[in-house]
């Protein structure tokens, strides 16, 4: 180890340390806790509050801020000498003069750091009069109330949009003493809403809405938990007050999210006390579902299902926000007590992806690059749905890359998306040509860069897939792909260039092309950049990853085990379970409405998550006995014969995997409401009325560890797949449907949230405003959008960053959303839209 | 993006309408594109091209603006930010000349207030009919003379007790007659 090059004397005391770093990080490792208001280590140092200065001993007593000075060989510092506390009081007092000091009725009272700073320091007895001048309170903006009488221009709200968010919805304006925080023309804010600034506020300069509350804060109860989604697996810390959501903030210490907050995890979490909660078990009799007890409820569940089962095969399937546990157990209770083979996770995005793509190349069906490689990487490539929209933690990360530390960052996406401010380059590729793209840089490395890929040369199936990708010269593509040959070459020179490239892959229902062939492409791609890079898949729902692991897959059992590894599974266990391959729910919507005698959907609604040409309903309607375990009366669930009402997001105990492979808890921040059970509550419950017992409690979690495993190692690449030929060239007619993944809203749940409805209404149709002018559509018209299967009707929305030519439809709307419109997942659809 | 009027919904960047109901110039357009070519990008190009459009136009409109935000790839906010910081940048038409007129206790007792408007009034009906402020009134607290007056400060030139008639024919002085009516475009 290099000796610590650096010595400095802090209060006396003599010490050692490495070059380059921040005083105020030296003192807080030396357990000197400096005061400051403006200091985050997420951002680019400021000093700007001048609370935390200390004193230079060796350079004629100068007051240094500790935050934004960087330390040197010889210093020698004082942070408690008298006239380091007289400027601390001294500035304080000059911040307190211009707060509105309205402390016992503000919502930040005993939560608020210019109040503990004043307790802390004092301010002197010979103070300046009270001098504050009132300004007025913005209460005009969505959810977000802004009271510049409290703020003390730290300024963490404006460089947290500007550095982290990439928004920069606020910022500074005038100077000196007049500086203030505001908009542009001091409009209402009109932004990504994600809620860092009300987090990051030390003081009640900002505030949320929806949270006003008058329970103080340390009444509140709260539980730091894992926000259920999306996949990036955020820390956030649930409030509430006797069962009432109070509020949902995010510290900045420890966590891989490192106290960011998103649009959804901030304040979707309403939905919890949605009045459409089901609060009791439904049976149907007579045709219509009707309200019973839970005995009542189970023992009809468990009698159908005993005798659908006995009649034919019954289809399970689990919403890819259960937790590993309920997953773990919906397995388990399909194979081993059901006996049915047919078990799967939703049709979400990400599955298929990593089961079907990045398996085929790694030795694992796992990304092999996480948070921790984004914020190392120094070139980063976007693929697929767009971060920005669908994992809002790996934007911001995206973000910080770009705007802090200047990595070059590439979007490659045929729409408009939140990253093209930032990305270096936006490549607008064909939709549904991303594979193309993939495989003809993976052509170019071959081809020019013939050192980097030695590696995979061992790879069994080599010699077969560079064969495959002859065809795929940038030349060849181009028609294809929409991008020149001489920007495919670039690109990939800069991608072997990099040292430690990162390749971040969105997916979701929506998003056009295969993502299976997609995510080969991409992990193949990654394998020939050598070991130092990375693949990222971002799973549709939470725990896409989780329940791939544990085994809720109809190809897969736990722990990635194939079909002809029962045997070692069983001995763990103890029980029987299955070696059989089973259908997956598309499958099972393709084989017809006779196929399945039976149905268990926990989580699941297949009318929202399916496109119309799968005709899901038909097939729900056929299925002979159906229970669905939900937290709503879904489309679904208005066609089961058995709806469970269960509990949801941080109602829920358990652990959950996140996109970059992580495990994390699931606490129960909130109770869920009367009458709903947990899912693991209903499935054990499930398979005891029909005769076995599955594990609970510690039982199932040293079953599970036992099992699954857990602790992989990082995927390698270890095989490679010939590759089909290049697509044909489409000519798009008529508007582009961009129908992946919303910032607003991911499908069922966040569709239900009242504030998320409030900021982004789902049935509306994003069009550029050049556009609607041609159509002769005026904003909130009601226009058709069409396609060869189905018709929605919305309300028209001027946008001017919908690139023109392209419409916005959200995949599932209040009423009809865009998946009526497709014939199949990944389809590029064109779209005709018409006034009404 | 295009700059037109339409009224759009959220965008994330302030894609409400801009300042007026005018549509850009074209002109202007061309003017901040040509300047783009010439100055260097990032923050310290910011900077220079805001510099050539005050200079150009004596202001840097809202609308022009939102046009350079979007060119250098910032939020509006962040641009409105550099415009508000540097004293030599501004939104608004700067006059030609600053007329002080002290309204601070002192003066406001013998008759600043009275002063103040009588001067506005002359300066508005001296106003051309494009609205383009030759002359800044602005009331100041204090000039520090507060024994003679009222006081105001024409371009460093201090007047102390000052009526409103003499306050009338400075302004006179410095405009020239209130022009007749049918004059007025």
């Amino acid at each position: 180890m290099e000796a610590l090059p650096v010595s400095l004397t802090i209060n006396g005391r003599p010490v050692r340390t490495a070059r380059h770093r921040l005083l105020i990080h030296v003192l807080s490792e030396l357990g000197i806790r400096v005061p400051t208001l403006c200091h985050d280590d997420r951002l680019t140092p400021y000093g700007g509050c001048r609370m935390c200065v200390v004193e230079r001993l060796d350079a004629s007593g100068d007051l240094v801020p500790a935050c934004s000075t960087r330390i040197q060989d010889g210093m020698v510092i004082s942070t408690d000498s008298p006239a380091v506390v007289d400027a601390r009081q001294q500035q304080l007092q000059l911040l307190a003069l211009n707060h509105r000091m309205d402390c016992p009725v503000c919502e930040r009272n005993s939560d608020c750091r210019l109040q503990d700073l004043i307790h802390e320091i004092g301010i002197p007895d010979d103070s300046l009069p009270f001098d504050f001048e009132p300004a007025p309170r913005d209460e005009a903006s969505p959810v977000i109330i802004r009271d510049p009488g409290k703020c003390v221009v730290c300024g963490r709200c404006v460089r947290l949009c500007e550095e982290v968010q990439g928004v920069a919805a606020l910022a500074f304006l005038g100077r000196g003493i007049d500086t203030r925080v505001g908009t542009f023309l001091d409009r209402p804010l009109d932004c990504e809403f994600c809620g860092q600034c009300v987090n990051a506020c030390p003081v009640g300069a900002l505030v949320a809405q929806p949270y006003a509350s008058s329970t103080p804060v340390w009444q509140r109860t709260r539980v730091r938990t894992t926000c259920s989604f999306c996949s990036c697996g955020c820390e956030v810390s649930v409030e509430s007050h006797q069962g009432r959501l109070e509020r949902v903030t995010s510290k900045s210490d420890g966590a891989h999210s490192r106290g960011k907050l998103c649009v959804k995890g901030w304040l979707g979490l309403d939905v919890v006390a949605s009045p459409e909660r089901l609060r009791s078990p439904l049976v149907r009799k007579n045709g219509t579902l009707v309200e019973v007890s839970w005995e009542e409820g189970l023992a009809s569940a468990a009698d159908g299902l005993r005798r659908a089962a006995g009649r034919g095969p019954v289809m399970v399937a689990g919403g890819g926000r259960l937790s590993c546990e309920d997953g773990y157990l919906l397995q388990a209770f399909a194979r081993e007590v059901l006996r049915t083979p047919h078990v799967d996770m939703a049709p979400v995005g990400g599955a298929r992806a990593l089961v079907d793509g990045v398996w085929e190349v790694f030795d694992r069906p796992r990304s092999n690059a996480g948070f921790d490689e984004i914020r190392q990487a120094d070139f980063v490539l976007v693929i697929g749905s767009d971060p920005s929209r669908s994992h809002p933690l790996v934007k911001t990360e995206l973000v910080q890359a770009a705007v802090q530390r200047g990595v070059p960052v590439i979007a490659v996406s045929p729409v408009a998306g939140g990253l093209d401010r930032h990305a270096v380059d936006v490549l607008r590729v064909t939709p549904g040509a991303v594979r193309d793209l993939l495989v003809a840089m993976a052509h170019r490395l071959l081809v020019v860069e013939s050192g980097s890929s030695r590696r995979i040369q061992h790879l069994p199936g080599f010699d077969a897939w560079r064969e495959s990708v002859e065809a795929f010269s940038p030349d060849e593509v181009t028609c294809a792909t929409g991008i020149a040959p001489d920007q495919v070459d670039r690109l990939t020179r800069e991608l072997a260039a990099a040292a430690r490239p990162v390749l971040i892959m969105g997916t979701g229902s929506g998003v056009p092309g295969d993502e299976a062939a997609v995510a080969c492409a991409a992990a193949t791609l990654t394998a020939l950049l050598g070991s130092a890079a990375g693949l990222m898949v971002l799973g549709g729902r939470s725990n896409v990853q989780g329940l791939i692991d544990v085994g809720l897959h109809p190809r897969l059992l736990p722990g990635h085990r194939l079909m002809n590894q029962t045997v070692e599974l069983e001995d763990l266990t103890g029980r029987a379970t299955l070696s059989e391959t089973g259908w997956s729910v598309s499958d099972w919507v393709a084989a017809g409405p006779d196929a399945a005698s039976g149905l268990f959907l926990m989580g699941v609604d297949p009318i929202d998550l399916l496109p119309r040409g799968e005709d899901p309903r038909r097939v729900l309607e056929g299925a002979g006995f159906s229970v669905v375990v939900d937290a709503f009366r879904t489309s679904t669930a208005e066609r089961a014969d058995v709806v469970l009402p269960a509990a949801i997001l941080s109602e829920r105990e358990g652990t959950t995997v996140g996109a970059d492979g992580e495990r994390r808890p699931l606490r129960r921040a909130l109770d869920p409401p009367p009458g709903a059970r947990s899912d693991t509550e209903i499935v054990t419950e499930l398979a005891r009325r029909m005769g076995s017992s599955l594990p609970s409690g510690e039982e199932l979690l040293s079953e599970m560890d036992r099992v699954v495993g857990w602790n992989w190692p990082r995927s390698q690449p270890h095989r490679l797949n010939p590759v089909g030929p290049p697509r044909e060239a489409i000519r798009a007619t008529g508007f582009l449907l961009d129908a992946a993944p919303q910032l607003f809203h991911s499908g069922s749940v966040t569709m239900r949230s009242g504030l998320l409805q409030e900021l982004s209404p789902t049935v509306a149709v994003r069009i550029n405003p050049a556009d609607a002018r041609a159509l002769g559509v005026a904003r909130g018209e009601v226009v058709a959008v069409s396609s060869e299967k189905g018709e929605v009707l919305l309300r028209a929305r001027l946008d001017r960053t919908v690139l023109k030519g392209t419409v916005v439809v959200p995949w599932v709307g209040s009423r009809d959303g865009a998946s009526t419109l497709y014939e199949g997942v990944g389809e590029v659809l064109s779209v005709k839209v018409r006034r009404v | 993006m295009q700059f037109t009027d339409d009224i759009t919904d959220s965008g994330f960047f302030g894609s409400e309408g801009g300042d007026g109901a005018e549509a850009l110039d074209p002109a202007v357009i061309e003017l901040v594109d040509e300047l783009l070519v010439r100055e260097p990008s990032g923050r310290e190009g910011l900077i220079r091209v805001l510099l050539a459009l005050q200079q150009t136009f004596d202001r840097v409109s809202w609308r022009v603006q939102e046009l350079v935000a979007d060119r250098f790839g910032l939020s509006p906010a962040q641009v409105a930010g550099v415009v508000s910081y540097y004293p030599k940048l501004s939104a608004e038409r700067q006059g030609r000349l600053k007329f002080d007129v002290c309204t601070g206790t002192a003066c406001f007792l013998c008759g600043g207030e009275g002063v103040l408007q009588q001067i506005t009034r002359a300066v508005d009906e001296r106003r051309p009919g494009d609205g383009e402020p030759i002359l800044d009134v602005r009331g100041q607290r204090c000039l520090a003379v507060c024994g003679r007056g009222p006081v105001i400060r024409v371009e460093d030139q201090a007047h102390t007790v000052v009526s409103a008639e003499v306050a009338e024919g400075l302004a006179v002085d410095l405009l020239g007659p209130a022009p007749a009516p049918e004059d007025e475009r």
